[in-house]
């Protein structure tokens, strides 16, 4: 249910957009006093708004009442889904229902996801299939002929089988009619060419593989008790083959929790916090700022046990515990800290029990200003329509002073402003400008007298956004009398005039009184990421994997985050795509709907296609690279059918992609687009019920089973706890699942293609009449006991490095974004290589058993001889094959490959046993203890055809391994050699493996590189 | 304290989700994880050929022993031009005498077997047409379900033993003499021992046997149990290629080199029809069985081959040493210098 509301509150749209932060609502002035039930008694309006939307923010609609009409904006909007907060109740209209509310709207139904893989699969059973039609069809051809011509004018030909007197099977006068009957027994003896059993074994292997994952103690979350649930078993070798992520923000990459953690004071920097993008850039950078970090974190986190604050993660002896009055710069940093509990919109909520002061904010940096300030001895207490009450603990007297600022005019933030300003009266008397906003605009505003420590906090700015910081800059200005009459004059007289040009008004006296500051010094403030993070997407990114962000945060936000995980950074060319630009918002004021959006479509074709002309073509070598980041208004027009790809042309040449303000479907629209252009496999990540779409849509949607409700996990098909497990989930399990299946699939195509071409090749010899060389039982069981449990072995337990190595060569990722293992020209070498094998045990069987007798008493053997000499060959060659292709022989694997050779052996003892009492055994009786155990021959035979069979493949593997190594074989080697803990092999071999067009262009390791370049420039300029 | 402490402890422990460590969940089993090595693969393909060639050679020795005589008859025993005619007629005298000259000494037992070509004793229609139960139980004489068309005579009563199998036995008979002199050829335990005591009934009587317009081969005689049949026996367990020999009887005597021997044939059987060959075999066997170089000359083969492949990598391993990839042979990283100075 959606409506509008008649009183100004805050509401939570976390299942909306992700962010927890609260939005203000606010009703229609003209509605404020209608205060109870009855005063609606009389109240006729009529609301006309636009039909149902996906659009989360914005809402076009007008309310008629007492003949006036008055706009609705999102603001006069809630939402369904979201929650009210710090309200009772409200009086409102409902304007949708069910599907027509914007969630709903958004919604997209749950897929059924299968894998690449699997998708592949059905091709190679379609293409098994059509082999198995056409030797069906041959031998039915063949078949037909012989029959007819045994009988032949009357004359019986091969007279032993009866022409004259036979069934419509075999009847030479209806020979096309046998021939077709023949088909059908064709297709079912060769039947076994598709591997039934392959789709029974994939799913046990696939549910085995997910146990495994379940299980991983690495990927267990201590703090909030979840391991790692990978809720569908379907898409678990798709881990392997992941090309872009596509990931939330909000409680996906950060906790959703800011910290204050250093500043800029005069000039100075204080605070002694290392952010996560600092501890990884270090931790790469090499040992000896390593151990310098290191000892400094270790002190920080001694300090972090004793006593931690939600918010505040500033360390520093300079300043705490009310040191600040021996700084030099003492009235600065007061000032500074004033500012900080002065110039805010937060609403101080005191807890009756403790009087301990939290505060609701709008944004959580705010919530972390005020934090600070109240932690450093200022703090913010109470707070009324005209008044701001501050503590201040006085570090000489140690007794907290209440101060009672006078608030004159609150100038809020926007995203155009980029700045907040407060105007208020001290006790003292003075009348102060407090004001606070991004650097790019308040240095320009800075008093010239003012700007003597710029150059310095300029510096510390800079460095505080390169370690991904959020930074603003603070400045006061200390009005007179007149001089503040004036503008609240001015201010005034704009804020109630009802001309179109209002803001216009408003923006002028604003800008009139917004100069001239005085600079405090700058704060940094940490979306605090999640643990490890940086370092996962780094590890991500050397796996050659391209990380997008979609998030609902405002563009500034998405753009800090992505500084901080290292998504961008300095050097790297951004090409933003925006729709907030002076003549488009005019437009969009007061043109009508067809020309705005014609305008705003052009305005963003003509930003991608600027966009594509900076990046230089792919033949030009270039070190530069590109950051793409656009905003929900302009996606949407970038998603329509005729834009979108050039939009994906250009997102996909970029090294990060940040799609900020997007609305769930857009999320999903995205996903939709990367998946259905590039045809490659898309992971979704996130955590909250704005993520669903995202996460359905993609091919993995990853949940995080955080904070935020069960919405995500519900959604996902595999749920992990914290982001940085996804650098396992995919490196290790993704890689291992990835390679299992596909050298298990390929296996199983290989063993039933052995045994289907040894039948085939039989009944070239059985004038194809039909007869299978094997006995029945033997037939049955070849996919179920003898070569079934080696397979399923091998998928499950395979691996062709070890978990730590797999994480040091994060490049070996790749054979599973380009499908090396599972690519056609490997299928079918396997299915060659089955062609061959079974060509090689026919005729070596029946070359060796010819004619002559098979034993010194002189004794021939029979069909059913043979057909076990050509059995045993078979099941032993296909297990052989199986010893040679597994990389991890563990006991399991040994159990259970010679275990099925030794089953077929006690196989033939016991069946070959049973006294053929209502003939169970008949062909098999006695054979092998009887016949064929006591001669020499059959044990020769069998020796030398597995021998014989398996060489041409073991030279192969041999010179691959040696000469042509894979990726993977480079490693075991090294594992061999015993270097591959070393990370200078590591760096040696993986930046071989690197083509250039897959440098990592994102990244801890990246900016590392990107920064020594710039470095490197500058010492040449 | 510390009890209830260690009790809470075991207490938030069992509740908790935390998936128990072993090296089995973790897949971190103690594994053996093969690698290609030069080591290994020379070593591989040297034992490969120092094992094989010798089993090969020993094969070879053991199929060159055996003295192997084959006589085809079936063109020359009918001198006809109609030579289905011929074989069909059931009046005509079928006999015919060959001569055949031992090249080498043949030690005893000889093996006989006659050589059928081109006959398709596993086509599945030819395969199927009989009844084991048949064949071992005597009340089961009427269990002749896939036996047509030689299932029951005119009058209905079940044949036994029944089906195409049966009914086709193979009927040429042979009689040796030895420079003149005639020999005994014995024709028991030509049939598996498993065979005669379990497959077919010492009770169980052939009746109906031939009986039909069209004689297929060979008659019974009424009076043996089919256990004792051992020619039947012999010819039903069918081949399973069409060419094949089966064991006709053995020779109990020596026959010395350029002995001449006799065989008087009754060439009655019909392989004309269908274009067939028959051929007369007498054999020697050693240990592995009849002649056949084929086995022993496959393993000398591969023995070889292997043993040429090993020194193919020696010499590819030496003359491209190194690994793709491996440092260790950049020339900073070689413990001697590359270059003297």
């Amino acid at each position: 249910m959606e409506g509008y509301q008649s009183r100004r509150r805050n509401k939570e749209t976390t299942n909306l957009d992700g962010e927890t932060n609260l939005k203000i609502k606010q009703a229609l002035e003209v509605t404020l006093d209608l205060q109870e039930d009855t005063m609606f008694r009389n109240v006729r309006q009529l609301i006309k708004c636009e039909d149902p939307n996906a659009n989360l923010y914005s809402f076009v609609g007008t309310m008629e009442w007492k003949g006036r009409r008055y706009p609705l904006s999102p603001q006069q909007l809630l939402l369904r889904d979201s929650k009210l907060r710090n309200t009772d109740y409200i009086y409102g209209a409902v304007i949708f229902t069910g599907h027509d509310t914007k969630l709903m709207q958004n919604a997209t139904d749950p897929p059924s996801k299968r894998s690449k893989i699997e998708k592949k699969m059905d091709k190679i059973i379609y293409l098994l299939m059509s082999c198995l039609l056409i030797i069906a069809l041959l031998g039915s051809v063949l078949f037909g002929i012989w029959t007819k011509e045994d009988l032949r004018d009357g004359e019986l030909k091969r007279w032993y089988l009866r022409p004259d007197a036979t069934s419509i099977y075999y009847d030479p006068k209806q020979a096309a009619l046998a021939s077709f009957f023949h088909l059908l027994t064709a297709l079912m003896l060769y039947s076994y060419f598709i591997p039934i059993s392959l789709y029974i074994s994939i799913e046990m292997v696939k549910i085995l593989q997910a146990l495994f994952i379940n299980q991983d103690i690495e990927m267990y979350h201590e703090e909030s008790d979840k391991p790692t649930h990978a809720r569908t078993s379907n898409l678990n070798e798709e881990l392997g083959m992941v090309d872009t992520i596509l990931s939330d923000k909000t409680g996906t990459l950060t906790c959703n929790m800011m910290e204050f953690i250093k500043c800029s004071i005069a000039g100075t920097a204080y605070g002694q916090g290392v952010t996560e993008v600092e501890r990884a850039m270090a931790m790469r950078k090499g040992t000896r700022l390593n151990a310098e970090i290191e000892n400094g974190n270790h002190k920080v986190e001694k300090v972090d046990d004793s006593r931690h604050v939600k918010g505040f993660n500033f360390k520093d002896p300079r300043i705490m515990d009310g040191n600040w009055i021996r700084e030099p710069n003492r009235d600065v940093i007061r000032d500074f800290f004033r500012l900080l509990a002065i110039c805010h919109t937060c609403i101080p909520e005191i807890d009756d029990e403790t009087e301990k002061v939290s505060y609701e904010a709008e944004s959580p940096d705010e919530a972390a200003f005020v934090i600070a300030a109240r932690e450093l001895g200022f703090e913010f207490y109470k707070r009324s329509q005209t008044s701001i009450i501050v503590r201040e603990w006085d570090p000489s007297w140690n007794v907290p002073e209440e101060r009672k600022c006078e608030l004159l005019n609150m100038l809020e933030f926007s995203s155009s402003r980029k700045r907040m300003s407060v105007i208020v009266k001290e006790p003292e008397g003075r009348i102060l400008l407090l004001s606070k906003g991004a650097d790019s605009v308040m240095f320009k505003r800075l008093a010239p007298t003012g700007i003597f420590f710029e150059e310095e906090t300029r510096r510390h700015i800079n460095e505080y956004a390169d370690s991904g910081l959020r930074t603003l800059v603070l400045a006061y200005r200390v009005l007179d009398e007149k001089e503040y009459r004036e503008f609240n004059e001015k201010f005034n007289t704009a804020k109630t005039s009802v001309s179109a040009d209002r803001d216009e008004k408003i923006e002028a006296a604003v800008d009139s009184i917004e100069r001239d500051l005085l600079l405090l010094g700058a704060t940094a403030v940490e979306d605090k990421l999640q643990k490890g993070v940086p370092k996962c997407i780094d590890k991500l990114a050397q796996a050659g994997i391209k990380i997008w962000v979609l998030t609902g945060d405002k563009m500034e936000t998405a753009i800090n985050i992505g500084f901080a995980c290292s998504l961008l950074r300095q050097g790297m060319t951004q090409i933003i795509i925006t729709l907030e630009q002076p003549d488009i918002i005019a437009l969009e004021k007061n043109g009508d709907k067809q020309t705005i959006a014609k305008a705003s479509k052009q305005r963003v074709m003509d930003q991608i296609e600027d966009g594509i002309k900076q990046i230089p073509p792919p033949s030009q070598v270039s070190t530069e690279s590109f950051a793409l980041i656009i905003d929900g208004k302009s996606l949407t027009y970038a998603l329509e059918d005729d834009a979108k790809f050039k939009f994906l042309d250009l997102a996909v040449k970029c090294a990060s992609v940040i799609c900020c303000r997007s609305s769930p479907k857009q999320k999903a629209l995205v996903t939709r687009l990367v998946k259905q252009v590039t045809h490659k496999v898309t992971l979704a990540v996130g955590d909250g019920a704005n993520d669903v779409g995202m996460l359905q849509e993609a091919d993995i949607g990853v949940g995080i089973s955080g904070a935020e409700g069960m919405q995500a996990v519900m959604a996902s098909d595999v749920a992990i706890a914290q982001f940085c497990f996804l650098e396992r989930l995919l490196l290790v399990h993704g890689h291992w699942c990835y390679r299992r299946i596909s050298v298990m699939i390929c296996y199983f195509f290989y063993k039933n293609v052995t045994f289907g071409v040894t039948l085939f090749l039989y009944e070239a010899f059985a004038s194809f009449s039909g007869k299978p060389a094997y006995n029945d039982w033997f037939l049955s069981l070849y996919n179920v006991i003898f070569t079934s449990l080696p397979v399923i072995a091998l998928g499950v337990f395979d691996q062709d490095v070890s978990a730590r190595l797999c994480l040091q060569y994060p490049e070996l990722y790749q054979e599973g974004v380009q499908n090396i293992l599972f690519s056609w020209h490997r299928i079918l070498g396997w299915m060659l290589n089955g062609v061959m094998n079974a060509i090689l045990i026919f005729f070596f069987c029946i070359t060796a058993f010819e004619d002559q007798a098979f034993r010194s008493n002189g004794q021939i053997a029979g069909l059913d001889a043979l057909g076990v000499v050509m059995y045993t060959c078979v099941v032993w060659v296909v297990n052989c094959q199986m010893a040679l292709s597994v990389n991890y022989f563990t006991i399991i694997q040994h159990i259970f490959i010679w275990g099925s050779i030794a089953v077929w052996y006690l196989f033939l003892l016991a069946y070959g046993a049973i006294d053929h009492l209502g003939s169970f055994s008949n062909t098999a009786y006695m054979v092998f203890i009887e016949q064929l155990a006591p001669a020499l021959l059959y044990w020769l035979v069998t020796l030398f055809v597995v021998i014989a069979t398996l060489v041409p493949y073991f030279s192969y593997a041999t010179i691959q391994i040696r000469f042509f190594p894979m990726f993977h074989n480079k490693i075991q080697w090294k594992r061999y050699l015993g270097k591959a803990e070393d990370p200078e092999v590591a760096r040696q071999i993986s930046s071989q493996h690197r083509t250039s067009s897959q440098q990592r262009m994102v990244g801890i390791s990246a900016r590392r590189d990107g920064k020594a370049m710039q470095i490197t420039r500058e010492i040449d300029l | 304290m510390s009890l209830s402490g260690s009790e809470s402890d075991s207490l938030a422990s069992r509740r908790s989700k935390k998936p128990k460590y072993s090296k089995f969940t973790q897949q971190e089993l103690p594994a053996c994880k093969p690698l290609l090595t030069p080591g290994i693969v020379i070593g591989a393909f040297s034992l490969i050929g120092i094992v094989f060639v010798p089993i090969g050679l020993a094969s070879l020795s053991a199929s060159q022993a055996v003295v192997e005589l084959v006589d085809r008859y079936d063109a020359e025993c009918v001198s006809a031009n109609d030579k289905v005619g011929f074989i069909q007629d059931t009046k005509t005298d079928k006999a015919c005498t060959r001569t055949i000259t031992v090249p080498k000494p043949m030690k005893r037992p000889i093996h006989i077997y006659y050589q059928l070509e081109n006959y398709y004793q596993n086509h599945r229609r030819y395969v199927k047409s009989r009844s084991d139960k048949q064949l071992r139980y005597k009340d089961s004489a009427h269990m002749i379900k896939n036996c047509e068309p030689e299932a029951a005579s005119e009058d209905g009563a079940p044949i036994v033993p029944c089906g195409l199998i049966a009914w086709s036995l193979f009927n040429d008979t042979y009689a040796f003499s030895v420079n003149k002199k005639s020999i005994e050829v014995n024709k028991k335990n030509i049939a598996w021992d498993s065979d005669k005591s379990n497959k077919f009934g010492s009770d169980v009587y052939p009746s109906n046997f031939q009986k039909g317009d069209l004689i297929g081969g060979a008659k019974l005689n009424d009076k043996l149990p089919l256990s004792e049949q051992e020619d039947l026996i012999v010819w039903m367990r069918t081949a399973a290629l069409p060419t094949f020999r089966k064991l006709y009887g053995r020779i109990e005597t020596d026959i010395m080199a350029s002995d001449e021997i006799t065989v008087v044939i009754q060439n009655n059987y019909n392989t004309y029809s269908f274009g067939g060959t028959k051929a007369l075999v007498l054999s020697t066997t050693s240990w592995i069985g009849g002649k056949n170089n084929f086995i022993g000359v496959a393993y000398v083969a591969i023995g070889g081959i292997c043993l040429f492949l090993a020194m193919c990598f020696v010499v590819l391993y030496v003359v491209k040493p190194r690994v793709l990839g491996d440092p260790s042979y950049l020339s900073w990283n070689k413990e001697t210098p590359d270059h003297p100075n």
